[in-house]
């Protein structure tokens, strides 16, 4: 029985695998189909579908397919060509925009501590964090984005070995050169556009004299700041810009309310005066009608109107008087004494 | 059956062959890439150089082996280094060279790798970086002055020294050399911050400055022109005042030349009438009309009071 028992085991498994074993044995039988059949599509490997935003370059045996630029660069559609490793097909994204970002000329630190002590004290490892050094030797720090596309495949995908770092590269240096031309002044002010523009021209040149292949469309100076140590300093500026202008706009404010204020005073005198004038001549008119009209009645009849006239007014003139004292004419010539008191009225 | 099994065989055969074929062949072909060169090595020794990409042949392993050359265009960044100008100023120049592989041979036996190759182009371009500055002034570097500027001269002086050096001894060729960080060390950092904000008060204080004397200018000018307003309006107010006071004298005195010696007596009793007031205290004499009329009527020339009995 125990000597039985493994024998017996290992028939039924043979019985088990017995399907399996014969599909196998089938399959080595006839194998020259499945053979034959990945040897095809092994032959037709090397065709492939170029996509309409990319281009591809054949290399047979690493060589260049075609000799004109024509021929080399298979736009999109169905490309046939060899399977490897005979062929090898690059392709090349050549509708992509590409865009970088340039931080090494950018502040490095991130949490940056806005009290005054530290941001007074800080200085800046020239191997840790870039910079630009403008023309009047200030400290500008940028970051930059490139967009730029690839215009020869084969120039980008063949000759070199990592153009997008030779792109970093010359953008970098046209950013030093140009930031280092101009003023801090000017750099802030104006110098953003220009300096982009200035940067992304003289890049292109770099790039054309070694032929990479590239074409910048635009460089953007994304952020521009002077170190964080510094920049009380120039908000201090702005402040005083706007402190500036402020005291400006109030003198400004001064004669916007002085000058009208001036013309109204000019309008009330004159006005004054012209009331005063029509008085005048009114009164005067009036006083001359009366006097003329006395005059021809006096005329007529000289010696009563002078004393009505005499007595109208004495009358008119002592009623008004406060005191009034009479004397006795002195015997003689003189008043022997004449003693007076006048109380002062309060 | 027969025929099956005589098929069978064939084809083994011919994937046999294949096979064979297959292996020798890539034992013995190879392919240069474009930019790339192959040196074919035999038994150790350079037999030759294959530059032009495409296919080539050798002899198989063990006797012939190839070395592959990298000579595309590539980038590499040199260190940093401190270097002195002429003006005895410390910078840190971080530059880049572009540069490829020109002589494959030359290449390969000076130095071999990449890695050493970029080894090699720092020494020099540092080496050269630093004769050439010591010729300029760091405003050569940065001015505002465009005269003064001559980083294109000086990027042109360094390229020349190392490209003849590089293309001579290591076969390297350097196309471009640029410098894409200008520092100063860190010591003349705080300097440099504290010339800043020096700058920054002056041009502070100069805006405050400037808005004061605009402010004041046009405080002046206001206060100018108010003056001359009103001055004019003086002016005027007065002259209008002044005619009317000598047509009013014009029409008193056509109107007094009737009867003067009226106007007199007029006159005269009108200012004495202006002239009295409350507080004025008369003091008269009875013997002058019309008080002498206190002394009774017989002043008046009647007879006296109480009849003439």
């Amino acid at each position: 029985m125990a000597e039985t028992e493994p024998a017996g085991r290992s028939n039924e498994i043979r019985r088990m695998a017995q399907p399996a074993v014969e599909v196998i044995g089938a399959l080595i039988r006839n194998a020259h189909w499945p053979i034959a059949l990945l040897f095809v599509a092994y032959l037709f490997s090397g065709v492939t579908a170029v996509k309409p935003d990319e281009v591809a370059i054949v290399l047979r045996f690493g060589r260049v397919l075609g000799d004109s630029p024509g021929e080399r660069i298979h736009t999109a559609g169905l490309l046939w060509a060899l399977p490897r490793p005979l062929d090898e097909v690059v392709r090349v994204p050549i509708g992509k925009v590409h865009e970088v970002e340039i931080a090494d000329l950018w502040r490095s630190s991130e949490g940056i501590r806005w009290s005054p002590e530290s941001v007074m004290a800080q200085t800046i490892d020239p191997e840790a964090e870039g910079y630009c050094l403008t023309g009047d030797r200030n400290i500008v720090q940028v970051y930059l984005l490139a967009r730029y596309r690839v215009v020869d495949p084969v120039a980008y995908v063949l000759l070199q070995e990592d153009p997008h770092a030779l792109l970093r590269n010359v953008v970098k240096a046209e950013v030093v050169r140009a930031t280092g031309r101009e003023s801090i002044d000017a750099v802030l002010s104006e110098g953003r556009k220009v300096l982009g523009n200035t940067v992304r021209t003289e890049a292109q040149g770099r790039l054309d004299a070694v032929a990479a292949g590239l074409e910048l469309i635009a460089v953007e100076i994304a952020d521009f700041a002077p170190p964080t140590a510094v920049i009380p300093a120039f908000i201090e500026v702005n402040t005083a810009y706007i402190e500036g202008y402020r005291t400006y706009v109030e003198a400004q404010r001064y004669r916007e309310t002085e000058l009208p204020k001036a013309e109204s005073n000019r309008d009330q005198m004159l006005a004054d005066a012209r009331i005063y004038a029509a008085n005048l001549l009114a009164d005067a008119r009036g006083d001359a009608q009366a006097f003329e009209a006395l005059a021809a009645e006096y005329q007529k009849n000289p010696r009563v109107v002078v004393e009505r006239l005499y007595i109208e007014g004495v009358e008119n003139a002592f009623s008004k008087a406060g005191r009034r004292k009479f004397v006795q004419p002195p015997v003689g010539e003189q008043y022997e004494e004449f003693r007076i008191t006048i109380s002062g009225r309060q | 059956m027969k025929n099956l099994r005589v098929d069978r065989e064939n084809f083994r055969m011919a994937v046999g062959v294949l096979v064979v074929i297959v292996i020798l062949l890539s034992s013995i072909a190879f392919s240069v890439r474009e930019r790339h060169t192959a040196l074919v090595m035999r038994f150790g020794k350079l037999v030759r150089v294959e530059a032009d990409p495409g296919l080539h042949w050798k002899l198989p392993w063990p006797i012939d082996k190839l070395v592959l050359i990298d000579g595309r265009r590539r980038v590499f960044d040199t260190r940093h280094s401190e270097m002195l100008t002429r003006d005895k100023k410390n910078v840190i120049l971080l530059s880049y060279a572009s540069w490829q592989v020109a002589d494959a041979e030359l290449f390969y036996k000076a130095v071999g790798t990449i890695a050493e190759a970029e080894n090699k182009l720092d020494g020099i371009v540092t080496n050269a970086k630093i004769g050439v500055l010591g010729r300029y002034d760091l405003s050569a570097l940065v001015s505002t002055n465009p005269e003064e500027l001559r980083t294109d001269a000086i990027e042109a002086e360094i390229l020349g020294s190392v490209k003849e050096s590089a293309r001579a001894k290591y076969g390297i060729d350097v196309g471009q050399v640029g410098f894409k960080r200008l520092s100063l060390p860190e010591e003349n950092i705080e300097s440099v911050f504290d010339q800043m904000r020096a700058e920054r008060a002056k041009v502070a204080a100069g805006l405050r400055a400037q808005g004061e004397r605009d402010a004041a200018v046009l405080r002046a000018e206001t206060d100018l022109e108010v003056a001359e307003v009103v001055a004019t309006a003086r002016e005027e107010a007065a002259k209008v005042r002044g005619e009317a006071e000598a047509q009013a004298a014009e029409i008193y005195a056509k109107a007094h030349s009737a009867a003067p010696e009226l106007f007199r007596i007029v006159r005269q009793l009108q200012s004495l009438e202006k002239v009295m007031g409350a507080d004025s205290t008369l003091i008269m004499r009875t013997d002058k009309a019309p008080f002498n009329v206190l002394n009774g009527p017989e002043e008046l020339g009647f007879e006296p009071l109480g009849g003439r009995n």
